[in-house]
């Protein structure tokens, strides 16, 4: 049943219209509050698949950030008691993470908290070797902590 | 519990609540029969928060029953049937919640 229901998430952000499905959005945001509640290497590895589908769907961006979120969280939990995904590919996680370290934003702890977890763990994973993290990524970073307020 | 379920608002105490896991599975059945009438309502919201709190070490079936619950809020269509593990004690409520043979038809509710 867990598949069934990220099955079901990841065709509605999909199809998620910002424009003309603003009451139907309700439904996928309830259904993946509470999916991301669980912890277990499934719920994890199906919460990141969703995740990448969340960061490329059409969803105006606050509902997709808050989305995002929960799906992150649950991919990367804190302590990380499951076998989180082996990330291969940091675009998305950085593209995350800047928009929670945006000053101009505002800063979101936890989100980023979920972000250096996920980076942490797949730098970690022998089988993600093929990362495209570049050094440049690293000092942008640095860059962004420095300028945000502290919260 | 069974007032909650049944949509009557009660005010259940949850950050303190210990449901033993006989207790919560039993109730984890009535919020999907519940769910099945009103899947957003603030009370299946709640219960499900609650049991899927990784600290309250939910019991299998228990979240079975949500996941039953989720997809339901997403617009599965599951029969009474469906349900692998029934509770008797439920039939009786959903009987006493709706006498009318429209609702027995729709759950295809067999006495």
């Amino acid at each position: 049943m867990i598949h069934r229901v990220y099955l079901d998430l990841s065709r509605r952000f999909q199809s998620l219209n910002p424009l003309t499905d603003a009451d139907a959005s309700e439904l996928p945001f309830r259904a993946l509050n509470f999916i991301t509640r669980l912890r277990n290497t499934t719920v994890a590895t199906r919460s990141y698949d969703l995740f990448k589908t969340i960061m490329e769907s059409a969803v105006e961006r606050e509902k997709k950030m808050e989305a995002a979120r929960l799906a992150l969280h649950a991919a990367y939990p804190p302590g990380l008691e499951t076998v989180p995904p082996a990330e291969r590919d940091p675009q998305l996680i950085l593209s995350f993470l800047r928009s929670h370290v945006d000053p101009g934003v505002g800063r979101n702890d936890h989100a980023i908290s979920s972000a250096m977890r996920a980076i942490d763990s797949a730098s970690e994973n022998p089988a993600s070797q093929s990362w495209t993290w570049r050094i440049e990524d690293a000092g942008e970073l640095l860059t962004w902590f420095g300028q945000s307020p502290r919260s | 519990m069974v007032d909650m379920a049944l949509g009557l608002k009660v005010d259940i105490p949850w950050d303190n609540y210990r449901l033993s896991p006989d207790h919560h599975l039993w109730a984890s059945h009535l919020f999907v029969y519940h769910a099945l009438h009103e899947p957003l309502s603030d009370e299946v919201s709640i219960f499900v928060k609650y049991s899927l709190d990784s600290n309250k070490s939910p019991s299998d079936a228990a979240i079975t029953d949500c996941l039953y619950i989720i997809n339901i809020i997403l617009g599965a269509r599951f029969r009474v049937e469906d349900l692998t593990r029934r509770d008797k004690r439920f039939d009786h409520l959903v009987l006493l919640n709706h006498s009318g043979a429209d609702t027995r038809k729709v759950l295809k509710w067999t006495p």
